[in-house]
């Protein structure tokens, strides 16, 4: 039947199923049952590195999904006269919008807005790319630690004996 | 003179007995070696011996941006009608993968999948425009990759005569809405393997629609010298071969470590461990280390030659709709080491008996262990995947099943025309 020892092969008439059944039962004899863990090629790491590094140019919109935030999230010169009281509120709006020249000549509020409006930008930006650093950061954490149990897991085998 | 008036006036007369194909795919040409193109050239050639058939394609020849190469308008590869077309623009990549980080991961609507799908392109309108001015000129389109812009628009445009060959793996594409219609409506399915059948369905419930598992046939191999090949490169002793694209994408740094921890593992228990050959081009580092040596690209005699002096091939990559190096192998009687994670290439290793499959490091070094110490076992696998190749990868099986399946086509479509010419 078989020239190999630790194998039963019948060479005429093989069945490869058979034949993984035994490979697979002397791989976890020669080796403990070394787990299945992601490398950092499967797919799904893959998957998830790529999804968070291709970044794109709209993060501060992924931000407001992510938040759940409806409508602009930033703030701008609009908001200043916007009202959400019904009728009376488009009242008051109407009136803002025709005072807003005489309240220009007194102080500009414009330029605080957009500098706020920068600085909200920036913030956004950098919480959406510490974002996926953190990720990709957790994915690698991950495999590591994952590798590092298969490393210990090896070497308690070795130390007692078992791995050969 | 544009594509559109060469099209018009230079279609082959047609042949009472014969079929008018036309095959659409998204690249075509000699020079084009990518597994889909690859493949509905080597199938053109074979369905053209039989019927009338034209090549509709587009410009680009690389995958990447599409970029136009080729002139438009007509042009003969291998004594084939070729129309192409203008790609319309090239893929931006920045904003693909931008779209397809949404359609893939997160929430979208119908507009965001339709911009992602001409992101994806190769966006080609005028290739579309022609396909639906000559819908009934040609008797049946045979679509080659559902994934792309060509083939999800040309089957759209030609619905009832559209016949497809999906090329599909099990990525998050094909688990997109968009693509359950092209899978419902098509005329009839040309797949790849079981498995590519069996996700297909899972994911459009398409059972109804006609279909077979056919694959594709490969060039037979040239008479080999095993010698020379050693002798060229310098090879002694058993070895693994790879042979492709050297890539992250192919499952290739799974390989290396896999390979340098089985290496090491052999060693300890004085087995002589094969080395790991690489003939392909390289787009990632290749660790130094003396058992490994890799080729570059080689040409096809080498190929063969390295092939038959092989231990075995080894083919790490977590994707594929088929392997057409797998079937070089069995061509040549040498059997297989492939990644379990692969359900395609698993599943043929696996009904074939050709070869062997691994899930882990550990699996891989038995596997290559026990390849290398029981030459028998190698001969035997080898024997089996031959057979296989024999019963189910020759051309005469390959084009005995498109005829099958274009003759059931053929005489539904009369059994469906009758009773309206009879009424009418």
């Amino acid at each position: 039947m078989s020239d190999n020892h630790d194998y039963e092969i019948d060479y005429e008439h093989i069945d490869v199923a058979r034949l993984m059944e035994q490979v697979r039962a002397r791989a976890a004899t020669r080796t403990g049952n070394e787990p299945t863990f992601p490398t950092v090629d499967s797919p799904d790491l893959l998957q998830r590195l790529r999804q968070n590094l291709d970044l794109a140019d709209e993060q501060p919109y992924e931000l407001q999904r992510t938040l759940r935030l409806a409508g602009d999230w930033n703030i701008a010169p609009a908001d200043l006269r916007a009202s959400h009281d019904g009728p009376i509120g488009t009242l008051i709006s109407t009136v803002r919008r025709l005072a807003r020249p005489l309240v220009k000549v007194l102080v500009n509020l414009d330029a605080p807005l957009h500098k706020q409006f920068k600085i909200n930008l920036g913030m956004a930006h950098a919480i959406y790319e510490l974002t996926l650093e953190n990720a990709a950061l957790h994915c690698r954490v991950q495999e590591l630690s994952e590798r590092i149990d298969e490393l210990a897991e090896h070497g308690n085998d070795v130390s007692t004996g078992t791995s050969c | 003179m544009s594509s559109r008036s060469t099209a018009t006036t230079c279609l082959p007369a047609r042949l009472a007995e014969r079929l008018r194909l036309a095959i659409v795919v998204q690249r075509y040409g000699a020079e084009i070696s990518g597994g889909a193109e690859l493949h509905a050239r080597l199938i053109a050639q074979r369905l053209a011996r039989k019927h009338d058939l034209v090549v509709v394609t587009t410009c680009a020849s690389d995958y990447v941006t599409w970029r136009n190469h080729y002139p438009r308008g007509l042009s003969n590869v291998d004594g084939i009608p070729v129309y192409r077309f203008p790609v319309r623009r090239p893929r931006d990549p920045q904003r693909f993968g931008r779209l397809q980080e949404r359609v893939f991961h997160r929430q979208y609507d119908e507009r965001t999948a339709r911009a992602w799908m001409d992101a994806q392109g190769p966006y080609t309108p005028r290739m579309l425009r022609w396909i639906e001015h000559h819908r009934d000129t040609f008797d049946y389109f045979i679509c080659f990759s559902y994934r792309y812009w060509t083939t999800w628009r040309a089957m759209q445009a030609v619905e009832g005569k559209g016949v497809l060959v999906p090329t599909a793996e099990p990525d998050p594409a094909i688990e997109l809405p968009l693509y359950r219609a092209v899978f419902r409506s098509a005329r009839a399915i040309m797949y790849n393997s079981h498995e590519e059948r069996a996700l297909i369905r899972r994911h459009s419930g398409n059972e109804s629609v006609p279909d077979v598992v056919v694959g594709v046939g490969i060039v037979e191999p040239p008479p080999v010298d095993t010698a020379r090949f050693r002798a060229t490169r310098g090879v002694d002793g058993p070895f693994l071969l790879y042979i492709g694209r050297i890539d992250h994408n192919k499952g290739c740094a799974q390989l290396f470590d896999f390979y340098l921890r089985a290496y090491e593992r052999l060693q300890e228990e004085s087995v002589r461990p094969p080395r790991l050959v690489l003939a392909g081009s390289s787009m990632m580092p290749i660790p130094k280390h003396p058992a490994i040596v890799h080729l570059g690209r080689v040409s096809e005699q080498e190929k063969y030659d390295a092939l038959a002096a092989s231990t075995a091939l080894v083919m790490p990559s977590f994707y594929e709709s088929l392997s057409m190096v797998l079937l070089e192998a069995w061509a040549l009687s040498r059997p297989v080491v492939v990644n379990a994670h692969c359900d395609v290439i698993r599943g043929q290793t696996q009904r074939s008996n050709g070869g062997v499959w691994y899930r882990n490091s550990a699996e891989f070094a038995e596997c290559v262990r026990l390849l290398a110490e029981d030459p028998r076992l190698g001969v035997s696998l080898g024997e089996r995947g031959h057979a296989y190749y024999q019963a189910n990868y020759t051309w005469p099986t390959i084009d005995d099943k498109y005829e099958t399946m274009l003759t059931r086509l053929q005489a539904d479509d009369s059994a469906r025309r009758g009773p309206r010419q009879s009424t009418s």
